[in-house]
């Protein structure tokens, strides 16, 4: 059934120099500019509870995966650490650097750094307010400047649709390499115009950088917890350059990704692992959708990556735009029910169509919990109680270890 | 190999709407010809994108000439008749 046009979202092209698209909005879908938000609570929620990194909350599973990798994923993934140990270093520094010219208060710097960074290749650009409320508490010290530049560097199309698979993994990590080094360049031309740049490496995250992409105009939340963009979905990589130039900030823009996600679904009931939950929550003060990470992290880990809830997706399939003007026209889900979107194959496992989905012992989805530390007092625990008040030895041995992980400190990467 | 697929409209008996969507060994066979075809050639990436939008639309029984590469076009169009 037809369904009447509420507003139509204009954007740019894909690519730099492509024209720009117009992406119809259906009434039904219209929800709200951004994310259903409780500022009040997004405040409450951060001073008392501040979110921190995977990398440390969730060290113990981090570590753990190491020894869960196939070899070929665990050799790529330590070939793509040494190629980010550089540009995590030198994005570490970048705000302390100085500016190469003197700012010239009549020139148009937003439109200059996003045609700048269109230019280098990132396929969305954005600006908005630098909202510390979504900054690691590890982080809060070291981000600087009040102004966020969004970025998102299109992951491969061809890799990604080979999900869950060693290619998507080369596109998945390559692609932060290829943005890490891009917003180096960046941020030179910034400091060249007369300003301070801050580069948050994608590949050493400052915080959870969606809201900060959604507040920016650049998509909206999707079902499976990524950022939908109107020309790449889920397939957008995202990092951010804090600034002190004075750019003009974006407005959130409703694409209709909020209603549309709950009418879609694909990813929901695609996911291998059951991970995704169906109905909307309040969580920090944002309306959205919740993953359960103990059933996603372990199929994750296993199957290269996983993501078949990106992959699933129409949005990154087809483009923001024909999947709209389907809805419009139709009432339908472009591809959704068909063996071209919702099929996949897991290693070991076989291939799975719409309906049908694999299945996972219990042993599969028990993973270590909690930061290093805590895994440590865990499995502590587990021997005392089975058996008993350990001898010198075991205690020293249990010591040692604490000690290794305490003197270790807070790590940037997953080493 | 096609599947026909059912849809119920509420308040009438079942209707028999068959749709020709592709299926996995339809798809597979689709994909490897694009591949031979234009794997070595600029436009692949473009033409792979196509590819996917116009079985979608195939699959919804929409027309997508126009919508897609003529090249992508004929290549739905031989694979969906020979399936």
């Amino acid at each position: 059934m037809a369904k009447s046009v509420n507003h139509v979202v204009t954007r740019p092209g894909r690519k730099h120099g492509d024209p720009e698209t117009a992406i119809p909005v259906a009434e039904d879908l219209v929800t709200t500019p951004g994310s259903p938000t409780i500022d009040g609570d997004v405040s409450y929620y951060s001073r008392e509870y501040p979110i921190e990194s995977q990398t440390i909350e969730k060290a113990a599973d981090r570590e753990w995966g190491w020894t869960v990798y196939i070899k070929e994923v665990y050799d790529y993934r330590k070939k793509h650490d040494e190629v980010s140990e550089p540009l995590i270093e030198a994005a570490w520094v970048s705000g302390d650097i100085e500016p190469t010219a003197e700012p010239d208060p009549e020139h148009d710097v937003t439109t200059d750094i996003r045609e700048k960074a269109r230019e280098l290749g990132f396929g969305e650009v954005g600006f908005t307010r630098y909202d510390r409320r979504y900054t690691y508490q590890s982080k809060k010290g070291w981000a600087k400047f009040n102004h966020a530049i969004c970025l998102a560097l299109e992951q491969d199309y061809w890799q990604t649709q080979t999900i869950p698979s060693l290619e998507a993994e080369f596109a998945h990590f390559g692609t932060y390499e290829i943005a890490g080094a891009l917003a180096l360049d960046l941020a030179e031309h910034i400091r060249s115009l007369g300003y301070h740049a801050q580069v948050h490496s994608p590949n050493d995250n400052s915080g959870a950088f969606i809201p900060l992409f959604v507040e920016a105009g650049l998509g909206q939340l999707g079902a499976n917890g990524q950022l939908l963009s109107p020309h790449f979905g889920s397939r957008a990589r995202l990092m951010l350059i804090t600034t002190d130039a004075p750019v003009v900030h974006d407005e959130p823009v409703d694409y209709g990704i909020n209603k549309f996600c709950e009418e879609c679904q694909v990813c929901v009931v695609r996911c291998p692992a059951r991970a995704l939950l169906r109905e909307k929550v309040w969580y920090r003060g944002v309306k959205k959708n919740k993953l359960v990470y103990d059933r996603c992290r372990p199929v994750m880990v296993t199957y290269e990556g996983c993501a078949v809830c990106m992959k699933v997706c129409p949005v990154q399939r087809y483009g923001m735009k024909p999947v709209m003007e389907h809805y419009i026209e139709t009432g339908e889900i472009l591809g959704k029910g068909t063996p071209n979107l919702e099929g996949y194959e897991l290693r070991g496992k076989g291939y799975f169509g719409p309906g049908k989905l694999p299945h996972f012992t219990r042993e599969e989805f028990e993973i270590p919990h909690g930061t290093k530390e805590e895994h440590l007092f865990h499995q502590f625990k587990e021997k005392l109680e089975k058996n008993g008040t350990p001898d010198a030895e075991e205690a020293l041995e249990f010591a040692n270890e604490l000690k290794r992980v305490v003197e270790a400190g807070v790590s940037r990467t997953d080493e | 190999m096609t599947h026909a697929r059912f849809l119920y409209l509420p308040g009438k008996t079942f209707n028999l709407l068959r749709i020709m969507m592709f299926q996995k060994d339809t798809l597979d066979a689709l994909f490897a010809e694009l591949e031979t075809s234009y794997r070595q050639t600029p436009e692949y990436d473009q033409l792979l994108r196509e590819t996917h939008l116009g079985i979608a639309l195939s699959d919804a029984d929409r027309d997508f000439d126009g919508q897609v590469d003529q090249r992508v076009s004929s290549l739905i169009k031989k694979h969906r008749d020979d399936s």
